[in-house]
């Protein structure tokens, strides 16, 4: 086993000194024969293994690219043929499409399952601290599936709900957690002194089964499923919200480049087909409001309109940044129970992209804390209470989230505001400052 | 007998049979007892799929749905 590893770094080295080639100036075809030596007998899996390796190293992706070039005159064919070798299947999906994506993924994170599998009969045949490490590091490249996994549950989810698939999301997003909390509670266990052989075994052989099998599901069920539903404008939307979080295993993500719906008359017509099937008006009005940015909302048209208050008034533009500079985050859950407004600061304690605005609350919420979601909002909104305070302690952050009921004059419940604010930095003031920090 | 094959959705087959769903369930269909579960998931899960991901075998579901009176063909 372990000359196989030591070939592949011999390998690995020898591809880097061909990039360098190509970057001190050599052609595609002073390097082809190079090339094709090295990488005979081995699959297009491993040639991009090999390639991720470069750019884990801190290799920049251009560099690796003109490889690709190489790799694709080898081939004869192009980089599309080379990626359908490697079991990339497209599907007809441009590239940037939100499924694309996911399911490029997928193939990463299966060649990451096997490396797994791999390091564990490492260690299983030979438990000792350098086999430990490699294991552990390959789950730790795993875990990255954690931002996969979110884009599905705030970006696919919400929309699913709006065409009223809500249980699959929740059953879903169960499974997801367990996998989250599985893989933790595994790597948990290896920075032990001494790790239980079987046990070990165990759990990796769960964890790789669980994950695999969520492949399956995303790919058999989940997608078929949306693909049916979701128009092109939406994939759109959640194509733009998706670099904010973030993606598994894959160096370079491209836009997606799509013709847009404006200008397929039929897809434009959909469009309109669902927008007037939505049942709930609230949405319909986020969806329609802003013609040119669906999911970023931005004040253009309205910057000047001045809003009164119970003291002084303010224009929109004024009332946006006010609320982005307060040092707290606010999100504002409306009487429907649907998340209607979020602050934007700086730097937010937790994530809220842009997709959940319209969407209920409880299905926010992992399906651990719904009930707990459901009971708040049903104490603000019954009267029982006017606010319900929690504290945890985040890493570093000693998080403090507050939830008030907003009630107008008369006494109109009007929503639920939450409001989280890492106290730290507060709890730690001692004595007084009088005077100006230089 | 009746005949049923391994393409048919769950949802087709319970909105015809809907006597099966305990068969299912005992199979190791436990989703579709969640409520919503059927009319979404369900209208893309088939026999063969549900097989392949919970890890059922075919001959398992054969003899289940014989002593309900189906007859289980492959396509």
């Amino acid at each position: 086993m372990s000359e196989f590893i030591n070939n592949r770094e011999k390998r690995q080295e020898q591809l880097k000194g061909l990039i360098k080639k190509l970057h001190d100036g050599a052609t595609v075809d002073q390097v082809k024969a190079e090339f094709d030596a090295l990488t005979t007998g081995i699959t297009a899996i491993e040639i991009t293994e090999m390639e991720q390796a470069l750019v884990n190293e801190g290799m920049p992706v251009e560099e690796i690219q003109r490889l690709c070039d190489v790799h694709a005159s080898v081939f004869k064919g192009s980089i599309e043929d080379i990626h359908r070798e490697e079991g990339i299947n497209f599907d007809g999906f441009d590239e940037g499409h939100p499924v694309h994506t996911f399911k490029k993924e997928n193939r990463k994170i299966e060649s990451t399952l096997e490396e797994v599998l791999n390091y564990l009969s490492d260690y299983t045949e030979n438990p000792i601290a350098s086999k430990v490490e490699k294991l552990k590091f390959s789950l730790i490249k795993l875990s990255t599936i954690d931002l996969h996994y979110k884009r599905k549950e705030n970006l696919l989810f919400p929309y699913m709900e709006r065409y009223d698939i809500t249980a699959p999301p929740q059953v879903m997003w169960g499974v997801d957690d367990e996998i989250r909390a599985d893989l933790k509670t595994l790597i948990k266990h290896l920075t032990l002194e001494k790790p239980d052989v079987p046990e070990v075994n165990q759990l990796t052989r769960k964890l790789v089964d669980s994950v695999s099998e969520m492949i399956f599901k995303e790919e058999e069920i989940m997608f078929p499923m949306v693909l049916e539903k979701f128009t092109q404008e939406e994939w759109q939307e959640i194509e733009k919200a998706s670099a904010e979080i973030g993606y598994t295993l894959l160096p370079v993500v491209k836009r997606w480049l799509p013709v847009t719906a404006n200008t397929i008359p039929d897809l434009e017509n959909k469009a309109q087909e669902v927008k007037r099937e939505l049942k709930d008006e609230h949405m319909m009005k986020t969806v329609t409001e802003n013609d040119e940015d669906v999911v970023i909302n931005r004040i253009k048209k309205d910057a000047q309109t001045v809003i009164p208050f119970d003291a002084g008034s303010l224009t929109s533009l004024e009332v946006n940044a006010i609320l982005n500079t307060i040092p707290f985050d606010m999100t504002f859950v409306d009487a429907n129970d649907r998340v209607k407004y979020f602050t934007q600061g700086k730097e937010r304690i937790f994530d809220r992209p842009i997709t959940i605005l319209g969407r209920e609350v409880k299905h926010c919420h992992p399906p651990k804390s719904v009930h707990i979601v459901e009971k708040i909002v049903e104490d603000l909104k019954s009267g029982a209470k006017d606010n319900e305070d929690f504290w945890i302690r985040m890493g570093e952050q000693f998080v403090y989230i507050r939830y008030f009921a907003v009630r107008s004059k008369t006494g109109e419940f009007l929503g639920t505001l939450e409001i989280t604010q890492n106290i730290k930095p507060i709890t730690e003031l001692e004595g007084e400052k009088r005077l100006m920090s230089n | 007998m009746n005949v049923i094959y391994s393409s048919v959705t769950i949802y087709d087959l319970l909105t015809l049979y809907p006597e099966l769903k305990d068969a299912l369930y005992e199979l190791g269909f436990t989703d579709i007892v969640k409520p919503g579960m059927i009319s979404t998931v369900g209208r893309i899960m088939t026999l063969s799929k549900g097989s392949k991901l919970k890890k059922i075998a075919m001959n398992d579901i054969a003899l289940k749905l014989e002593t309900y009176g189906f007859e289980l063909k492959e396509d």
